[in-house]
């Protein structure tokens, strides 16, 4: 167990210090390098001129004359030794400071939507299966093939629509108050929970199946027995691994919803950061969606070992 | 006192290729505390039977016939009238218990949670199921309850598996092939603890199996099976020492014991059977009646008969 854990976070490690350095040398070898947008945002307007003089004085300000690995250390180095992740050209706040405000409104959606995924996911799915091919099963595959055919911008466009134009229940945009977040919510989980309904439906279907539950019918077991005790269970266990990979999704994959709801988390910074060419930002945001995804992922692979006794990682 | 009397059941599944004609006119009767033996090659129908008594076909299978279990049809039975019965008055102990026992439900669980269905307390039940597990030798009882099945050998998990089936008290067991699948050690703890039930308790047992060899050592009566007919019934004594029709007597030629004689040919497909006697491609001692009559169950003694036009004498 404990070799297994120590390969694992390695592993871990490792992939973070990659997806940095490559995010880092993408970023740079975009066009209108960096001392140019600095020195826009700072010295001079977004549309004027930017002269040679104000690059070399920027660069010289923001360490930028050093070649871009030596860059990368001293990032990295900083980040380790400091938990210094740089400072925002553009809004010269410390990124740290800027993570901080950002994450806590990204972790709320995600944990919102992923409530909504489990909750929702798990029973339809449940529900279907035990109805299959009865009306209810039908009315549930038709609205998660609905769900799953639109993408999930349109569906947060049609939400507010809907709900904050017409109707006038929800807030349009923002963040603060739970009512913000409903919106913003069920768009980042309406597609997520219909993937999730068909996969608990088939794998419960297939468990149905299974030699120990018709043991379980000529035991004489109750209908409510046979389905909690020994099909949810044992059809859950490949759904968790579904689950993981789109908890990591909803974390690192807010982008657009965040965008399109001004919710200012992870995401919001991290498109900001892009169209800014704020190099720090990005680096940094990159980190941190690629640490949670990993985590996650992680955690699920520990949780396993609760769910199905078979597994061990001796 | 008749227990179980089976009168011309026949069971056929509905299929694209058309109707499988699994069981034909089977009857026989099983006296408390008798043990029955119904023997055959795979494919004969054998395990139909079972699943006819106990009511575990699949939906669609059309069953035709009467079983009659102390005094009551099961065939005409409501689905929660046949449930009551599961467990606490007909029992199952199951083909293959490597399938039938839940994977991720530790041993003592599955034993208990028929108790609870039952309406015992949690703590009841398990006490109940701490006694099974000694009855049937799988000791240390603590350690063992705690264990999941794939942490118990083969043989380990059919003491499991029967001890489920002993736990409701049973009128009528119906063992479906314990053997098959079983280590040489395996087979024998089984076959010992099926004659211990046998010897023990009241109940009546249905032993369906391919294993000849069990049947001697441990049934009353048998009744061999081809292509989903009772060519031949009789006590063991009969039909082991003086088999009369000429499949059971390939049959027993075939024991390994008895020189491994094969037994050249196929029975015939369920979905097209012959209009004459389904054995006489393959026996040895057809005539041209045997191929155009199809011959009858004779009457011979209160719980004897043969199907055959050429029966060996007696």
């Amino acid at each position: 167990m404990h070799h297994y854990l120590i390969k694992r976070l390695a592993f871990l490690v490792l992939t973070i210090v990659a997806a940095s350095a490559l995010a880092f040398v993408l970023l740079h070898a975009v066009p209108g390098g960096s001392a140019e947008t600095i020195a826009r945002h700072t010295l001079v307007g977004l549309e004027d001129e930017v002269s040679e003089q104000m690059i070399t004085e920027v660069s010289d300000q923001y360490d930028l004359v050093d070649p871009l690995w030596q860059q990368y250390l001293n990032w990295v180095y900083r980040a380790v030794r400091y938990g210094d992740l740089g400072t925002s050209f553009v809004y010269h706040e410390p990124v740290t400071r800027l993570l901080t405000l950002a994450l806590p409104p990204t972790l709320i959606l995600a944990a919102t939507s992923m409530l909504i995924v489990i909750v929702a996911g798990i029973s339809l799915g449940i529900y279907s299966a035990v109805r299959e091919n009865r009306a209810g099963d039908l009315i549930v595959r038709c609205a998660t093939v609905f769900s799953i055919s639109f993408p999930s911008f349109w569906i947060a466009l049609m939400l507010m629509l809907v709900f904050s134009l017409t109707l006038n229940w929800l807030p349009v945009t923002g963040y603060g108050t739970p009512a913000h977040l409903v919106l913003p919510a069920l768009a980042l989980a309406l597609h997520p929970t219909a993937v999730v309904v068909r996969i608990v439906r088939t794998s419960m279907l297939e468990t149905l199946g299974q030699p120990y539950i018709t043991f379980a019918v000529a035991k004489g077991l109750s209908f409510g027995q046979i389905v909690w005790n020994h099909a949810v269970k044992n059809a859950l266990i490949p759904v968790t691994t579904v689950l993981g990979v789109y908890f990591g999704h909803l974390l690192a994959g807010a982008v657009i919803i965040e965008n399109i709801f001004a919710w200012p988390g992870i995401g919001h910074l991290l498109v900001d950061g892009v169209f800014s060419h704020d190099i720090p930002i990005v680096t940094s945001c990159i980190v941190v969606i690629v640490t949670m995804f990993l985590v996650v992922n992680l955690s699920v692979d520990l949780l396993y070992r609760i769910i199905d006794p078979r597994i061990s990682y001796e | 006192m008749t227990l179980l009397d089976v009168q011309s059941l026949n069971v056929h599944f509905p299929t694209r290729q058309g109707a499988v004609h699994a069981s034909r006119d089977i009857s026989f009767r099983l006296e408390a505390g008798e043990v029955l033996g119904l023997v055959g090659e795979t494919g004969s129908g054998k395990s139909v039977i079972g699943q006819a008594i106990i009511r575990l076909l699949p939906s669609g299978t059309r069953i035709a016939g009467r079983i009659i279990f102390s005094g009551q049809d099961l065939t005409a039975l409501s689905e929660s009238a046949i449930h009551a019965l599961r467990g606490s008055s007909i029992s199952l102990i199951p083909q293959n218990p490597s399938g039938a026992l839940n994977p991720v439900m530790a041993s003592g669980r599955q034993i208990a949670e028929f108790f609870e269905s039952q309406g015992r307390s949690r703590t009841a039940a398990r006490v109940r199921a701490r006694e099974l597990l000694a009855a049937v030798g799988l000791v240390p009882v603590d350690r063992i309850e705690r264990e999941y099945p794939h942490q118990l050998s083969g043989g380990m998990r059919q003491r499991l598996a029967t001890s489920i089936a002993l736990g409701g008290d049973p009128g009528l067991i119906i063992a479906d092939e314990p053997t098959k699948g079983l280590d040489y050690r395996a087979r024998e703890t089984t076959a010992r603890l099926l004659r211990e039930i046998h010897t023990t308790g009241q109940a009546a047992l249905l032993l369906i199996t391919h294993d000849l060899d069990l049947a001697e050592r441990i049934c009353d009566r048998i009744a061999v099976l081809y292509a989903g007919e009772i060519v031949e019934i009789g006590t063991a004594a009969q039909v082991f020492s003086a088999p009369r029709h000429p499949y059971t007597r390939a049959l027993i030629r075939a024991i390994p014991k008895n020189g491994l004689a094969p037994l050249p040919g196929q029975s015939p497909s369920l979905t097209a059977l012959p209009k004459g006697c389904a054995f006489a491609d393959r026996c040895s001692c057809g005539t041209d009646r045997c191929g155009l009559e199809h011959p009858l169950l004779t009457q011979e003694g209160p719980d004897g008969g043969v199907r055959c036009h050429h029966p060996f004498s007696a």
